[in-house]
This record gives structure tokens, C-alpha cells and sequence, in this order.
């Protein structure tokens, strides 16, 4: 399925980053990986702030 | 709504289109919309830039009946799409002695979608002026926005840009000028998102086209007429030029609960990270929101339960949508659960 919508997105010129996937309701340890996905997110825009 | 006076001899003759809430059977239409045509009374010759949507071909009718217009002499189509060009075969019958003037393509798509004969088109080039006597009418081929035809045309004595669509906005009002900068904000951005912005980069070469022009006012086929040209000007360079900000949209379905408690913990831990998030449940959004929000968005992340083996279809058609808008993103990602079934996620 992450390929179904990355492949949707082909117009677009756009970095995927890593995704979060769970089965079920979200635990502890899925909480983490959003946690690092937004982390993620935050260097990305402060490295495309630098760049620009 | 009666014909109104926007400079000596020069009057929109339009119609307000208060109840329509869809267009194209796709776009939301919250505001309603109008359909600006003007028209235009030289000394020698007159012109009626654009007209109406063939549902309110009676409202245009009534206003140059109003004005008491005999007489026409050019319809200028700045675009061949209906809800502009579609009651030309009206009022050619009622006028048979106009031309229709066009670029070469929008005679050609005129001849097509409406079959009117080509020998009452004539083609303007780039540029090409046309004399109504003490007036003049110059035509700007700016291709793209947001067909391949289209064109601008620049009465030179009284300073108005009539654009068309570009910087227009769905908006039924009853003030022919802008009044309430805000919500003429809200909707020509909303306008420009689903309509212009697949076109970013050709917008901005038409941007620096019209650079050098005096205009005092714009008056769009769509919404409010721009007795201050810098606001509407202003906003487009921004939509256009400006790096996308620090802004992640986050749209997204959850079925049972689970996706949604994700993007909640998502959105908080971005908004602790100082990332402004704009959330959109496709369940019930407006895409013309979500639209709006991807303008000046750098990251999507898009939310999603499998349904049947793949995504869910509302997260497809919003996929499919966003993807088509091209708007500046730089950065993607998904989030989302399943019950059973983890191999369709690698798939």
C-alpha cells in the first residue's frame, strides 16, 4: 500500500520518509516511531530552511 | 443584478450566481461564484469581453438590454470554457453582425465545443491591439492559465485588466469591488489552489508578462473586481514564488479509531516541535481546504486503514488530487494501521 500511494504521487518531486505502519491500536512502541518520524520531519524542514 | 458602471463607458454586465455550489460536478463552491462579463462602448466600435454561463445567458441578455446596446461589433473570448464562452451562440444570434475574437487555439476549441463557424472568429496574435475608437483594446496571450488558449485583454486608456480566470475567485457578492479583503483572500486562494496552481510555473512566466503594465484595476471572469490590483498581485506572488513554509497537512481517514489516535499523537509531537499542522478528516473535508492548505505546505502525511487490500478510497482520491494540484511539497509520508493482512502494506 505505501507503494500504492507513492506511485500516486509521481508529479510530485517529494522525499519519503520513513513510514509508520502498526497493526491494531497504537502502542508504546508505536507512539516511539511517530516520535522519531516527527523528529524527522523537523530536521527535514531546518535542513531545506538551511538550503534555501 | 443590474449593469454596473466600472469607468466611463466601460460596465460589467455579468451575473451573480448565489445558489451553485459545485463546479465542474467536482469543486466545492461554498461561496457561490459569479460570471463576470463587461462590456465596453468606444467611440466608433463596441466590445463584450467574455460572457456568462449558458444557465444565466437571460441575466447578460437583460443588461444590454438595459444599456439599451444595439450594437455589437467584437466579443472578445479570453477563454473558451462554457462557463465564459458558452452563451457566445446566444448572443451571436441576438448580435449577428459580431466577431468573436480569440486567440488561434480558442477558435479553434470555440469551433469545437460551441460550433460556432469559424468564419465569425477572427484571430488575434500576441500583443495584436484592436481600435474601438478612443479605447483600445490590446490582447496578452497567456497560454495555460488554465487551458491552452487563454488569453488576457488590456483596455490601455482606462488602465483595466480583464484576466479572466487568473486571479479570479468563487465568490457571489453583491459589491462589485472588493470590500472585504479577508474572505477575497480566502476564496482567490481557494480558486487559485484548484485551479491555477497545476500550472505554477507557467502562472509565474505570465506573472512576469504583465509585469510592466499599468493597471489601475483587474477584473477577473470570477468574484470581486480589484480596484487595488497590488492585493490580489501581492497574494499570487506569494502562492507562486514563495518557498513552501514550515507547514505539514495531515490528511487522513480512520475507520475504528486506531489511525486517528496516530495522528493525534502525530500532530502534538509536531506542534511541540514548533511545525504548524493543518488535519483534514477526508471522511467529511472540503478538498477545496485541503487544497488551499497544500499551497504553501513543504510536507504532506497522509493517513490511511487498508480497506480491501489497499488504501482507502478517500485517501485515494485525495492522493490522486493532491498529486494532480503539483503543488511545491518537498517531503511525504504515510501513517496508518491494519487488523490483519501486514503484507498489502509492502505491496
Amino acid at each position: 500500500m505505501v507503494e500504492q500511494i507513492t506511485e500516486m504521487l509521481s508529479n510530485l518531486k517529494v522525499q519519503l520518509l520513513e513510514p509508520v505502519v502498526i497493526k491494531g491500536f497504537p502502542k508504546k512502541e508505536d507512539f516511539k516511531a511517530l516520535d522519531r518520524l516527527a523528529d524527522e520531519i523537523l530536521n527535514m524542514h531546518k535542513s531545506y530552511e538551511f538550503k534555501g | 443584478m443590474k449593469p454596473r458602471e466600472l469607468k466611463p463607458n466601460v460596465y460589467w454586465v455579468g451575473a451573480v450566481d448565489w445558489d451553485r455550489r459545485l463546479f465542474d460536478e467536482l469543486i466545492p463552491l461554498p461561496d457561490g461564484t459569479s460570471y463576470n462579463a463587461y462590456l465596453i462602448k468606444g467611440s466608433e466600435k463596441t466590445a463584450l469581453i467574455d460572457t456568462v454561463d449558458p444557465t444565466m445567458a437571460e441575466e447578460l441578455i437583460s443588461n444590454l438590454n438595459q444599456l439599451d446596446v444595439k450594437h455589437i461589433d467584437f466579443m472578445v473570448a479570453n477563454h473558451a470554457e462554457q462557463d465564459h464562452s458558452g452563451t457566445l451562440p446566444r448572443i451571436l444570434k441576438l448580435y449577428p453582425n459580431a466577431t468573436v475574437v480569440a486567440t488561434p487555439k480558442c477558435k479553434t476549441l470555440l469551433t469545437e465545443l460551441l460550433l460556432i463557424p469559424e468564419s465569425k472568429i477572427m484571430a488575434v496574435k500576441d500583443g495584436e491591439t484592436l481600435s474601438l475608437g478612443e479605447k483600445t483594446l490590446e490582447f496578452i496571450h497567456v497560454p495555460w492559465v488554465h487551458w491552452p488558449e487563454t488569453m488576457l485583454t488590456y483596455l490601455r486608456e482606462d488602465r483595466i485588466l480583464f484576466p479572466c480566470d487568473l486571479f479570479g475567485s468563487h465568490l457571489a457578492s453583491s459589491d462589485l469591488y472588493v470590500t472585504d479583503e479577508a474572505t477575497v483572500h480566502e476564496a482567490a486562494k481557494r480558486y487559485y489552489a484548484e485551479i491555477m496552481m497545476p500550472f505554477r510555473t507557467i502562472v509565474q512566466k505570465n506573472l512576469e508578462k504583465i509585469e510592466d503594465l499599468q493597471i489601475d484595476v483587474i477584473a477577473p471572469s470570477h468574484g470581486p473586481i480589484y480596484d487595488k490590483p497590488g492585493f490580489i498581485l501581492e497574494a499570487y506572488r506569494d502562492w507562486v514564488y514563495a518557498s513552501p513554509k514550515n507547514i505539514v497537512v495531515l490528511p487522513y481517514i480512520s475507520m475504528h479509531g486506531s489511525t486517528r489516535k496516530m495522528v493525534k499523537h502525530l500532530v502534538s509531537a509536531l506542534v511541540e516541535r514548533g511545525i504548524t499542522v493543518k488535519q483534514f478528516d477526508l471522511a467529511k473535508t472540503d478538498i477545496g481546504k485541503l487544497a488551499m492548505a497544500l499551497v504553501d505546505a513543504i510536507t504532506v502525511v497522509i493517513g490511511t486503514p487498508t480497506v480491501l487490500t489497499g488504501a482507502h478510497p478517500k485517501v485515494v482520491y485525495a492522493v490522486y488530487l493532491t498529486n494532480a494540484l503539483r503543488p511545491k511539497l518537498k517531503f511525504a509520508s504515510i501513517i496508518g494501521s491494519y487488523g490483519w493482512g501486514a503484507g498489502w502494506w509492502n505491496r
